[in-house]
């Protein structure tokens, strides 16, 4: 019984391989015996990809290979007068990347300075199944001042994908691997202007099940569960150095638990209801016993989609923390990484980790050609673009210092393609640090060029400058880790020339 | 691939509905962002379409895929003088402990280039990936681990009559003022930048037989934040400074066979330290001329000469990477050139000179040779180096120089002999710096022409005490490397 099986087995694994009867001859007579695995084999199981390019895999019934990418490349100079040059210097001084109030973990980023990004989306599968990874950095290493190990983020996302639509005759997928997840997209088709997330992000390794149900001829339900972890955490007694980004051992293990539900009405009004609660239970702390700690958010969101009349995006959320700060970066609230980040930029460091913030933000777009035109506009003549958006952060704290400190940051833009190779284009922002302290404002006034190939082109080159005001106790991070520096004069100017490509 | 889960799981790029890119335009229903979606705000302009915005295809759009696979390892043998109880006579380590060229850098290392885009415009990604683990390096590296080594846009417009204008955008690096006849040379170019910024190159084609090229460039390097901890994986490049720059280049082609370039480089290092040092801005200014003449089946010969003005460079980063051999930046150029105690200021001048021929084009003229029977290709180079001025006094007025020769004698479509000799001079501060090295070794190909290569060399090193300075760490005089290529 046992012989007739592998007997089987044998036969079917020749049929498989399938070769025409005279090469298979010929190519057994030339194979090598195998005494062991090639090197160039996965070190895991796995199967071999055999590859059509370029297909989506979703629109596949064979294994494909797909291919999609985001370059983001700027040239940054700050320029800043010295109060006081010493010999040997001149009156400018040149900053790349420029000295401004900036970060990206910040509440006052904005995202008007371009800063380097280059990812590369790898996908292989068919209309059931894909894996997908993704390649992305935050520099580019010949062009860089120093090697970065932590701007390498090598694979930053590797998943696969499940559609399960036509087993349970509804919209069905599952996600399974290490991938994130971003609810409150201001944009239109992005993460907005600020590209912040207003509601949260999660970083987790694990599952996402995502169904779809039909309610109506034009209402649809989104539902949407998740439940992952890190991968790993911090080892204890680990010394924080740039190479492993200032690790912090005393940050727990920690896991996200999120459903996210929303209600599609005629693809003109899509309403969501989000819950997401990160936590920590990890008796590994460095420095005695550390008290469990946890993040969570509930959210909601409202997306007109108006045709001529644009686009329209409200949201509303509430992080409440708990001893926070064993809480990692398995979730970032307005981009602060878990609860250190949380408390360093919203809650202060007298909190314990415990308080709330409360966020709310709204993006409106319009294109004023499809507002004259209506259907008649098909993107291929000159077009005026508006936006006003805006985001403000309430804080409540146990930190006297941070408790009550309302933050806000609003601004509009303009552009004017006037050409299918040029436009125009300017962006106001304002950031209120504390509204009640106008100290703590910073106002930056960004007029730009836009250079394009084409009406609809993904490319675009961008000649801008920025020119940032500052409250009299605006405080720069400098250094790394960066850390406030009470001493530095932040740039008054700054240019950049950035090229952005998509596909 | 904006707004994910569209619910079919099918990227909303390639969206069933709408086939638009429009602003107001809606989109598939999903509760948030896509993981492959990039975390950046939208371009700049909020033109559409945004990245994963549903669009129709523009022009006829490809990917292509190269790069290079390399290996190399290199053992270093010596014999003890003084072995104790338990040690052999021999000593092998590798890497080989040595000093001046060596045929091949060790490591197993690939360097791939993806490319997406069209006629017109196209982005292009450089990944370096090598071994980093304890499992082939014996440590950690994180050096090694996969970089984005070079991104960029380009450019290539129609032409405008008989003007060909390309450019680049994004962080790249470029090279200027070889004598080689093809890539670096033996010795390098005397200009390569590096940095984010952007290249224009305009050709105008003045008759079939004359050509004229003009570019330009502007660059910067980000600084090193100053209380940045350097490290072997990080590079020792200096902190609390950062670069900025620009250059120019004109040249023409008479009948391929005369070429000439004139080059200008420009770079500045504002000086912002504060910790341990007296900042002092920096200039460095490099002016390069480039002669080619290709005479036919006899080769290649290219001369270029090359002057550098240092003003403290030692502010200045290195937006100018390779100069006189791998000299990282001004400080790096003044350390190996200027001597310490310089304050990175003096000024550089060399003259760089390559020889390359085919011994069997030589032989079949008239005849054209195919490159698919016997052969002898030479290549020979040197550079003459001078330092004219400098503000160490015991470098003032010294000179050095480098010389070399690559020999491989094709005698088989599989098999080459292959012999390669270089050799290293200049002033240091304990004495002549003297590095020779002879490496006799063989090659195995595919085929005449094939870009497989597997190469093996015995290596015989020479040095001035100079060079071999510490006896309880000498350095290695024979070396045996082994090492292998392919390009695609």
């Amino acid at each position: 019984m046992q012989r007739d099986l592998v007997k089987t087995l044998i036969l079917t694994s020749a049929v498989a391989t399938a070769l025409p009867a005279a090469a298979q001859d010929e190519a057994q007579d030339m194979a090598l015996p195998r005494l062991g695995l090639a090197p160039g084999e996965p070190q895991e199981r796995s199967v071999q990809p055999s590859t059509p390019f370029g297909i989506p895999p979703s629109q596949s019934g064979d294994y494909v290979l797909d291919f999609h990418g985001y370059m983001l490349l700027p040239l940054r100079v700050g320029v800043l007068k010295r109060a006081d040059p010493q010999e040997g210097q001149s009156d400018t001084a040149l900053h790349s990347p420029p000295a401004v109030p900036q970060d990206y973990r910040s509440f006052a980023y904005t995202g008007v300075v371009p800063e380097p990004w280059v990812q590369l989306n790898f996908s292989y599968g068919n209309r059931i199944i894909s894996g997908t990874a993704v390649v992305a950095t935050r520099s580019v290493s010949l062009a860089s001042g120093f090697y970065n190990p932590i701007e390498q983020l090598g694979v930053s996302d590797a998943y696969l994908s499940v559609n399960l639509s036509d087993t349970f005759r509804t919209p069905f997928e599952v996600k399974v691997g290490a991938f994130t997840g971003r609810y409150g997209a201001m944009g239109m088709y992005d993460a907005g202007r600020y590209g912040t997330p207003l509601i949260a992000r999660t970083n987790t390794i694990g599952e996402g099940i995502t169904a779809g149900f039909k309610l109506g001829p034009s209402l649809t339900l989104v539902v949407e569960q998740g439940l992952g972890g890190q991968l790993g955490r911090p080892p204890r007694n680990i010394v924080p150095a740039a190479w492993n980004d200032f690790a912090d051992d005393s940050v727990g293990s920690s896991f996200v638990n999120q459903i996210h539900a929303g209600l599609d009405v005629k693809k003109l009004v899509q309403v969501g209801a989000h819950y997401v609660t990160a936590w920590s239970q990890d008796e590994q702390a460095a420095r005695g016993n550390i008290p469990d700690g946890r993040i969570t958010v509930l959210g909601a969101d409202a997306r007109l989609t108006a045709g001529r009349f644009g686009h329209l995006y409200a949201g509303l959320a509430r992080a409440e923390a708990t001893n926070a700060g064993t809480v990692s970066g398995v979730i970032e609230i307005l981009n602060a990484r878990g609860g250190p980040e949380l408390i360093g930029e919203y809650l202060g460091p007298e909190s314990g980790g415990d308080g709330a913030v409360t966020i709310f933000g709204a993006q409106y777009d319009l294109s004023v050609s499809r507002l004259i035109f209506a259907d008649r506009y098909k993107g291929q003549s000159p077009d005026v673009l508006v936006s006003a958006f805006g985001i403000l952060a309430g804080v409540d704290s146990d930190d006297p210092n941070y408790d009550g400190v309302t933050k806000v940051k609003w601004g509009g833009e303009v552009t004017y393609n006037m050409l299918s190779w040029f436009g125009v284009s300017g962006r106001f922002d304002k950031i209120s640090q504390n509204l009640d302290d106008s100290d703590y404002d910073i106002t930056i006034v960004s007029p730009r060029l836009l250079f394009h190939t084409g009406w609809q082109s993904r490319d675009q080159f961008v000649l801008q400058y920025s020119n940032f005001s500052y409250g009299r106790d605006v405080i720069i991070k400098t250094g790394l880790p960066p850390t406030p520096d009470p001493t530095a004069i932040p740039d008054e100017h700054v240019f950049s020339l950035s090229g952005t490509f998509w596909w | 691939m904006a707004l994910s889960v569209s619910l079919l799981a099918t990227p909303p790029a390639r969206a069933e509905e709408p086939a638009d890119a429009l602003p107001g335009s809606p989109k598939p229903s999903g509760l948030g962002l896509s993981p492959d979606a990039p975390p950046k705000p939208a371009a700049p302009g909020g033109r559409a379409p945004s990245y994963g915005a549903p669009a129709e295809d523009q022009g006829d759009w490809s990917f292509r895929f190269g790069g290079k696979f390399e290996f190399a390892t290199s053992v270093g043998i010596f014999e003890r003088d003084d072995p104790r109880p338990g040690q052999s006579d021999l000593v092998l380590r590798t890497p080989a402990v040595t000093q001046g060229y060596q045929p091949f850098q060790r490591g197993a290392r690939a360097g791939l280039f993806l490319v997406y885009g069209n006629a017109l415009v196209s982005g292009t990604v450089s990944f370096g990936v090598g071994a980093t683990g304890r499992e082939h390096e014996g440590y950690y590296s994180p050096q090694q681990a996969p970089n984005v080594e070079q991104a960029y846009l380009t450019i290539t417009p129609q032409p405008l009559g008989r003007l060909r204008l390309h450019a680049k955008v994004g962080a790249f690096t470029e090279a200027y003022g070889s004598p080689g006849q093809w890539g670096w040379g033996l010795f390098g170019p005397l200009i390569a930048t590096r940095g984010y910024g952007e290249v224009i190159n305009a050709e105008y084609e003045a008759s079939s037989e004359l050509r004229f090229t003009l570019a330009h460039g502007v660059l910067s390097v980000p600084g090193v934040p100053e209380n940045y901890v350097r490290g072997t994986f990080t590079g020792w490049n200096e902190t609390g400074v950062s670069t900025f720059g620009h250059h120019g280049h004109v040249g023409f082609n008479l009948q391929n066979k005369y070429v000439f370039k004139l080059h200008y480089a420009h770079m500045e290092g504002t000086d912002e330290r504060r910790l341990l040092q007296i900042p002092h801005d920096g200039t460095l200014d490099v002016y390069v001329a480039e002669a080619h003449y290709y005479p036919g089946h006899f080769g290649q010969i290219g001369v270029s000469g090359a002057y550098w003005d240092l003003d403290h460079a030692n502010a200045v980063h290195d937006g100018i990477w390779w100069a006189l051999d791998w000299t990282q930046g001004g400080k790096d150029m003044a350390t190996q050139f200027l001597g310490p105690g310089s304050m990175g200021s003096g000024k550089i001048a060399a003259v760089s000179a390559q020889y390359e021929l085919s011994l069997a084009r030589i032989l079949w003229h008239p005849l054209p040779f195919d490159g698919r029977s016997p052969d002898l290709g030479i290549i020979i180079a040197g550079v003459r180096h001078w330092t004219i001025e400098s503000g160490n006094d015991d470098f003032s007025g010294t000179s050095g120089y480098m010389i070399g020769t690559e020999l491989d004698y094709r005698m088989l479509p599989w098999f080459s002999g292959l012999l390669r000799g270089y050799g290293r001079q200049r002033h240091s501060a304990l004495g002549s710096w003297e590095a020779f090295s002879i490496s006799p070794g063989v090659s195995f190909r595919a085929d005449w022409q094939s870009a497989f290569r597997i190469e093996l060399f015995y290596t015989r090193h020479f040095y001035s005490d100079a060079v071999d300075n510490n006896s309880e760490d000498p350095l290695d005089r024979n070396v045996v490397s082994l090492g292998g290529q392919v390009e695609f």
